[in-house]
């Protein structure tokens, strides 16, 4: 078993540093192991059959239609009503319009599933009004970099979505189970923002807004707040699947772009377009981690460690400590669909085994891919601060720095208060 | 006759692009109408969810090679930032990789698609689709996908540029 585990190991490093796509690297790996270790099993039927599997699986449907919803958002340019429909409400506060960092993505996360599309549409329009308005830079890069993050953990959440595949766990109740966190995660960035603010000197903004232009603000944003009440409304009801709410969802965008004049075919297609690129990247990862996790599973890895490791009698939370450690190194390297399919076999006994709920894992596990997007040298939401702003890497992570730590502390507090998580869903019963 | 493989590709990710977008939004309807039909008709269209899930699979394999094309498929990046020649050497190790693997992906789905055609083969389903043909779509995805990594390794031996401009995000 330890010659199995080695190899595996040496196999990953080798394509995953060889910068082989990481798909096809666990589509590689599972191929490899079952080819040397199970040479009786006619391999490229057995594959076929699996992948074919894993590819049309029903409960998949919304992961697609999620990431097409999204798209066409991000082409009703919805960046410009979000800053003009929050910045009157925040302005006063301490902290000011950087605020606007904060409650734009927490409203963008809730009819989007992706981080980084998140803070792109809050950032395009966010970063150059700071700048015009004199805010600390640092802060405005570090809060939305870590505000972008409120994407995965506000339903709806792709990331989620492949969570609740990969486990087998109902992603209706991963999704309310985020509503709670990501609110508290939001008000966390919030107050942290007041705090800096102030601490640095910082005042509030000058610039006055009437009552009118706080009533015309909310109008700007009704249509977009309506589509977030009918989603938060039809999942809590359990009025609708995932999928059939994705569908809905799209709907809904399609209706708000063309409220917006954005609707137009061009812009369809782009999204379209983008929607497709994205999925099939993500359904190339899911449909090589079912090999691998089959692979590995016909040579019992994940049972061997996860014996080895409940034989060291870690304590509940000491075990929770270092699996963010090694969920926080690792998605310093991939991204967060990989992270889950890659580890999940091996982490989601061991957790539940501890006494922890699927569930609850499910949310944390979503914290830490929140921390990999904006840890170097692979962190998406940096990617997109640094194609926006044309920082150098080095000062985004020092910008974030901040965003991170609370990330962290953010994770072990769900370890210590787990009712964080698990309150709303229970509630549903 | 290069470049005529390179222009050959380019048109085959842009087809199989097309019709990925096109199945995507054609399961979007799918799925509407199903969501319409059970609210208020009262009834579930038999084949929504089956013929989705056959045309999620088409959109995951259809658009493997033009999400290669547009460097939307993710990997470790590390070893390429370390100087222009080294990082060119890598990238060619892995895309010969990469071509080697995909190679072995399309095997896989003919396998079954083969395995499903001759022996004719249905979907234990209430419409019994003859699996052959979802399964066809699947295959053109993996042909697609490793035309593209082949056009992707001779762009890198001409010294061309493997992927095309991201578009920016706009907002």
């Amino acid at each position: 078993m330890v010659e199995i585990g080695l190899v595996t190991l040496l196999l990953f490093a080798v394509l995953l540093l060889g910068s082989v796509w990481v798909g096809l690297s666990l589509f590689g790996v599972g191929y490899i192991l079952l080819s040397v270790y199970k040479p009786n099993i006619p391999l490229e039927a057995f594959a076929g059959k699996l992948m074919w599997q894993a590819g049309t699986a029903q409960e998949l449907l919304a992961l697609p239609l999620f990431i097409l919803m999204s798209d066409i958002l991000v082409t009703a340019r919805l960046g410009r009503s979000l800053f003009s429909g929050l910045a009157p409400w925040v302005s006063r506060l301490p902290g000011g319009l950087v605020h606007v960092n904060v409650a734009g993505s927490t409203l963008f996360a809730a009819v989007s599933g992706s981080s980084a599309a998140t803070t792109a549409i809050v950032g395009r329009v966010t970063l150059p009004e700071l700048q015009a308005h004199g805010y600390d830079r640092r802060l405005s890069i570090g809060s939305l970099a870590g505000a972008g993050t409120l994407g995965f953990l506000i339903p709806p959440s792709i990331i989620m979505i492949i969570y609740g595949v990969v486990s087998e766990q109902s992603i209706l109740r991963l999704f309310i189970a985020g509503i709670v966190p990501g609110l508290l995660l939001a008000s966390l960035y919030s107050l942290y923002i007041a705090v800096a603010h102030t601490v640095s000197g910082g005042r509030a903004s000058a610039e006055r807004y009437s009552w009118g232009a706080r009533w015309r603000g909310l109008i700007e944003i009704a249509p977009m707040v309506a589509l977030i009440a009918g989603i938060m409304g039809a999942l809590y009801f359990g009025l609708a699947s995932p999928t059939e709410l994705a569908s809905v969802g799209v709907l809904g965008a399609i209706i708000l772009a063309a409220l917006r004049r954005e609707l137009t075919l061009a812009n369809l297609l782009k999204a379209g377009n983008s929607a497709v690129r994205t999925s099939a990247m993500m359904g190339l990862i899911l449909i090589g981690a079912a090999l691998l996790n089959a692979a590995l599973g016909f040579l019992g890895l994940p049972r061997a460690i996860a014996g080895w490791i409940a034989a060291l009698d870690l304590a509940p939370f000491a075990l929770i400590t270092i699996l963010l450690l090694f969920y926080v190194l690792i998605g310093m390297f991939l991204d967060g669909t990989s992270i889950i399919v890659m580890t999940l076999p091996i982490t989601l006994p061991l957790v539940t085994s501890a006494g922890f709920d699927p569930i609850w894992f499910g949310i944390f596990v979503v914290v830490a891919v929140e921390i990999s997007q904006i840890t170097p040298p692979v962190g998406f939401n940096l990617f997109v601060i640094q194609a926006q702003t044309g920082e150098t890497i080095g000062r985004l992570v020092r910008a974030v720095a901040p965003f991170f730590l609370i990330l962290v502390a953010f994770a072990l507090l769900l370890a210590i208060f787990p009712q964080i998580v698990l309150w709303l869903p229970g509630k549903m019963e | 006759m290069v470049r005529a493989f390179l222009t050959f590709t380019d048109w085959t990710a842009r087809i199989a692009q097309t019709i990925a977008m096109v199945l995507l939004y054609c399961f979007c309807a799918m799925m509407l109408a199903e969501v319409f039909s059970r609210g208020f008709l009262s009834q579930s269209l038999a084949f929504s969810w089956e013929y989705s899930a056959f045309a999620m699979c088409g959109v995951f394999l259809l658009g493997l090679g033009p999400a290669l094309q547009h460097g939307t498929q993710v990997r470790v990046s590390l070893l390429l930032s370390r100087g222009p020649r080294f990082a060119r050497f890598v990238d060619i190790a892995a895309t010969l990789v990469g071509l080697v693997l995909a190679c072995l992906l399309l095997e896989a789905f003919w396998t079954v698609f083969h395995a499903s055609f001759t022996r004719g083969l249905r979907q234990s389903s209430y419409m019994n689709t003859p699996l052959a043909i979802p399964q066809a779509l699947a295959v053109a995805g993996a042909v697609e996908f490793v035309l593209a990594m082949a056009a992707r390794l001779l762009r890198l031996l001409l010294g061309m540029k493997p992927e095309l401009e991201r578009e920016v995000e706009d907002g």
